[in-house]
């Protein structure tokens, strides 16, 4: 994560910047496609002690539901939270934006 | 110094963010309780889980497919699907009449099947594997499991439309659980050896009900002596809910499990309606839950302990949430008309039940056959039992 926010350029001021979350929020859209598209949706009947497929072995097809079931939490959980998170910090940049800009001295000529 | 507070201004802004989505949650996936169950007729979900038991019941490589993976785990799950599915289409065929001859179709291929299995593998080929490993306490040995599920499919089918060819054998297989009960010291069955399953006692004893309803028999005093037994001897003296399985001495081996405790108060319901909602009120209080408008159920009340076992399934810790009482919690919230209970219930099977709809019909993949076909049931339950609450011995009354 410091990575990642280290390769950015520095946002002024003290704010992150939402572009951030939203790039993770993409991101955790781009791994749950992959996996649906890689049909690792039917793995998690691992959830109620069934095999997946019986051509895969026990602790493979358990993996690969476990993985499913974290990529749609992620998703589901993660992807909106990262977009309300960034409509917080838009909204937060305006107002110190705002009061900024109506703290500047203002001419009396 | 810049970039820590950035990461600490992020952090805060995330936490915010989520306690915003998560209780916001449920409501991408709440819908009308009508949605699932309806009073008459069939709902949007009972139409498309059958739609694809039908489609399975027509399409014998993708049965097949599917029971293998079920196989693999436990054997007992076949069978309990093919009870499940006879049991939802039974009453499917009363809330959609116009349907009925393909209902009746499926209930005697499925009947028929299983008991050509039965009759050439022997009782285990539906058994898990430790069955074979001990002896049974009383001889000859037979599984209440499967007897009493047998006789309730047959009942269940005649129920909907009389077949005389299942007549005998429905009373062929009343008289071995009747033979059964009146040679136990204890009015107590085996499932499998020395293991008794309270879920097996209730069904065979509703199958007895629904003999005595089409056939006019009468087996009021056996089920009242089981009831009064049950009430004395099976009672989890913390909770006052009704043990799970225990031995032929009444020795509770599981505690009271929600995979078997919602099932079973659905089943009391024309056995001792008082008694039926007592359990339902204590097990909605003890094992459900409703969090942030999701629902779902726990294995064992707080004040029992045990592992996560093939009935419960794996258990999701903090919450403490058992995919297996949490399914056939659909059953009693069903039965019993708890709407906010079933709402939530559903909404969480929307959220983690992971649901895939190919050609009509619905699975959820993180379910399994007898898991969606335990579904299928709480979801079209109702008019069978109906016809017996409401109409005692119609052949003597005639």
């Amino acid at each position: 994560m410091s990575k990642f926010f280290s390769r950015r350029p520095r946002p002024n001021g003290p704010l992150p910047s939402a572009g951030y979350f939203l790039e993770w929020a993409g991101l955790l859209l781009a791994l749950f496609l992959i996996a649906n598209i890689a049909g690792m949706r039917p793995f998690t009947s691992v959830l109620n002690g069934t095999v997946g497929s019986t051509n895969l072995d026990w602790q493979t097809a358990s993996f690969l539901g476990a993985a499913y079931v974290m990529v749609y939490l992620a998703f589901v959980l993660g992807a909106p939270t990262l977009i309300i998170a960034a409509g917080i910090l838009t909204l937060w940049r305006k107002l110190a934006r705002n009061k900024e800009s109506n703290d500047e001295p203002k001419s009396t000529a | 110094m810049q970039r820590l507070k950035r990461i600490v201004i992020a952090l805060v802004v995330l936490a915010v963010a989520g306690t915003i989505w998560i209780p916001c949650l449920h409501l991408v996936y709440a819908r009308p309780v009508t949605q699932f169950r309806q009073p008459e007729g069939l709902s949007p979900k009972a139409k498309q889980l059958a739609g694809r038991h039908l489609q399975m019941w027509t399409d014998p490589a993708t049965r097949q497919k599917e029971l293998d993976r079920m196989r693999a785990s436990n054997a007992e799950w076949d069978f309990m699907g093919r009870s499940f599915l006879v049991w939802s289409l039974a009453n499917m065929g009363v809330r959609d009449p116009a349907s009925k001859s393909v209902y009746l179709k499926t209930i005697d291929e499925i009947i028929d099947e299983t008991l050509r299995l039965e009759k050439e593998k022997g009782m285990y080929f539906f058994l898990m594997s430790y069955a074979s490993a001990s002896k049974y306490v009383m001889k000859p040995e037979r599984s209440l499991f499967l007897d009493g599920e047998i006789a309730l499919m047959l009942a269940s089918r005649r129920m909907l439309e009389e077949k005389p060819e299942y007549k005998s054998l429905l009373t062929e297989r009343i008289n071995i659980i009747t033979d059964e009960f009146s040679r136990s010291p204890h009015l107590v069955l085996e499932s499998y050896p020395d293991e008794c399953w309270m879920f097996d006692h209730c069904l065979a004893l509703d199958a007895l009900k629904m003999a005595d309803y089409l056939d006019g028999s009468d087996h009021s005093k056996l089920i009242r002596d089981w009831i009064a037994m049950a009430k004395q001897k099976l009672i989890d003296s913390q909770s006052g809910l009704l043990v799970s399985s225990f031995t032929t001495d009444y020795i509770p081996l599981g505690g009271p499990q929600g995979s078997s405790l919602w099932m079973v108060a659905h089943a009391l319901q024309i056995l001792d309606a008082d008694f039926a909602r007592d359990q339902y009120t204590r097990a909605r209080r003890e094992l459900g839950e409703i969090t942030c408008g999701f629902g779902y159920a726990h294995e064992w009340p707080a004040s029992w302990k045990g592992p996560a076992n093939i009935d419960s399934g794996p258990i999701i810790p903090v919450f403490n949430i058992s995919a297996g009482s949490s399914g056939m919690a659909f059953i009693g919230a069903s039965a019993f008309e708890d709407e906010p209970f079933l709402k939530s219930l559903n909404s969480t099977l929307d959220f983690v039940g992971f649901p895939t709809r190919k050609a009509g019909g619905l699975k959820y993949c993180a379910s399994n056959q007898v898991g969606d076909a335990a579904l299928l049931y709480a979801s079209t339950l109702g008019p069978l039992w109906e016809k017996i609450k409401t109409h005692d011995h119609p052949r003597t009354k005639l």
